[in-house]
């Protein structure tokens, strides 16, 4: 947004003809690559455009503006940036919640344990311990004991993901690692919609569990 | 509770003193960090918490400032149990609110174990995965996984270890040695009829190591009583005579002892004093 000149405005129109092809671009890059689900750099965004279209990097934020429009009018996406130390990052999410149909390329017994993972954290009310965290996957089947590579798919597939985080929480012999939802799974996972499966396996209504209740409709309302 | 009974046995068990109370207060440390996991609910939890920081202050109420200012691990001890209770109860209040959390993680968890396709499902705001946008549209190109080179390793060669040393080998040739000179000493002693000259017999004009090694060897000869180092009546120089008698009859209040001292400048002037051309005691080396 670092426009100097003041004859911007009426550039605008343009502009935006002349990077068209740049937005399109853009576009693809953002769909494509959303598919790992890892955070798309805002530098990776620049190089690429910088590579395809020699977009200058002055204009890459129009271009990733007008991307997001075309997103939204065309797909019903909308992307959103998210916390990182390392540059601007985005994820892409859906404006409305809509019912797919489960992805053919996600792995069926992945997103059992990210569910799983996402559900305990959410029910427990508060950040789960990793040790926790393995024996209650354990006892529903979805991770053997001492599957360290099955657990790697919660502390780095899913973190880099930002569907979890996976923190350090005290010092010393104290510290332990911890799941907490991630940003992802905040703007993907209503939690409403986690109680209401919950509702609908133990034949309860949601309001059985009052505390979770009460936060998926804070949710609800923000 | 079997394990709150095995802590205050322990407990009332005669283990008195800062060692003991320190052997409890880690014994407390290990059950506080281990208590989420084993107590089944918060409440639980709490109780088994609080259980334990009343055991550490009717601990510290056995002791007395002194010890405790000689013993600094004690306090930080106690301290490290208040700080993992404190934590413990951080989560357990972040858990809580004025609702009971009536989540039960077991039945969430058989649940899963036994409709694990009911938990499978995609998420409301989830974009669906685009695999194949256009038929064929090469996704942009994933970084190519760098094949590793297999690198050609040298076998790690054997372990070097030092040689073990026998000590009982080394012993018995340091005292084989010993047995030589005995041998040497007691045999020229028989074929001259008359005790050795003390310098003449240790003195070996080419080597200086030589010389210390047969005053070494001489000298246990002397402590087992094999031999006697006497001072000559006629010209105050010490001669040796083999001792036939057994070590038991020697008479110990009778026995002197003496220190031989030598150093380069000493070794020349005695070989020169003597005029030793060479060594009278040739001991071969196996």
């Amino acid at each position: 947004m670092s426009q100097r000149r003041g004859n911007r405005s009426t550039n605008t129109e343009p502009d935006i003809s002349e990077l068209e092809e740049a937005i399109k671009e853009c576009v693809h890059y953002i769909i494509c690559r959303e598919g790992s689900k890892i955070p798309i750099k805002r530098s990776e965004i620049i190089k690429h455009l910088n590579t395809t279209h020699e977009t200058p990097t002055s204009q890459v934020n129009k271009v990733i503006i007008e991307a997001n429009k075309i997103l939204k009018r065309v797909y019903g996406y909308k992307l959103v940036q998210v916390d990182s130390k390392s540059g601007m990052q985005y994820i892409l999410v859906l404006t409305e919640e809509s019912e797919s149909l489960p992805s053919s390329v996600t792995d069926a017994h992945h997103r059992k344990i990210l569910v799983a993972a996402l559900m305990h954290i959410f029910m427990s009310g508060a950040p789960v311990k990793e040790e926790e965290m393995w024996k209650f996957l354990e006892e529903a089947g979805l991770l053997e004991e001492n599957d360290h590579a099955g657990r790697k798919l919660l502390t780095t597939t899913f973190t880099r993901q930002m569907y979890l985080q996976f923190t350090k929480e005290g010092e010393g012999d104290l510290a332990r690692n911890i799941f907490q939802w991630g940003q992802r799974a905040n703007e993907e996972v209503p939690k409403n919609f986690l109680l209401g499966k919950m509702a609908e396996a133990f034949g309860k209504t949601p309001d059985h569990w009052c505390e979770q209740f009460k936060e998926a409709n804070e949710e609800r309302e923000n | 509770m079997s394990r709150n009974n095995t802590l205050s046995q322990s407990s009332r068990t005669s283990m008195t003193g800062s060692y003991g109370r320190q052997l409890r207060l880690r014994n407390m440390l290990e059950e506080i960090s281990t208590v989420e996991d084993d107590a089944s609910n918060n409440l639980e939890c709490m109780d088994q918490t609080s259980r334990v920081v009343k055991e550490a202050k009717n601990l510290r109420k056995e002791g007395n400032d002194d010890e405790r200012v000689r013993h600094p691990g004690e306090s930080y001890l106690d301290s490290r149990v208040l700080r993992a209770a404190s934590d413990v109860t951080v989560r357990c209040a972040e858990a809580v609110s004025g609702n009971i959390n009536i989540y039960d993680k077991h039945e969430l968890a058989r649940h899963i174990a036994t409709n694990p396709d009911f938990w499978h499902f995609p998420f409301p705001l989830e974009i669906p995965v685009a695999a194949h946008v256009f038929g064929s549209f090469a996704p942009v190109a994933q970084r190519p996984t760098r094949v590793r080179r297999q690198v050609e390793r040298q076998q790690a060669a054997q372990l070097k270890e030092p040689e073990k040393v026998d000590k009982l080998e080394k012993s018995e040739e340091g005292s084989q040695m010993v047995n030589r000179v005995n041998r040497f000493i007691v045999k020229t002693y028989k074929q001259r009829q008359q005790p050795l000259s003390y310098f003449h017999t240790v003195l070996d004009p080419d080597s200086f190591s030589k010389s210390v090694e047969n005053i070494y060897h001489v000298s246990f000869l002397v402590r087992d009583g094999l031999i006697s180092v006497t001072l000559d009546d006629e010209y105050g120089l010490p001669f040796i005579t083999p001792l036939s008698a057994t070590p038991e009859q020697v008479d110990l209040s009778d026995e002197k002892q003496f220190i031989v001292s030598i150093d380069m400048q000493r070794w020349q002037d005695l070989i020169s004093a003597f005029d030793i051309r060479k060594p009278m005691m040739v001991l071969k080396n196996k």
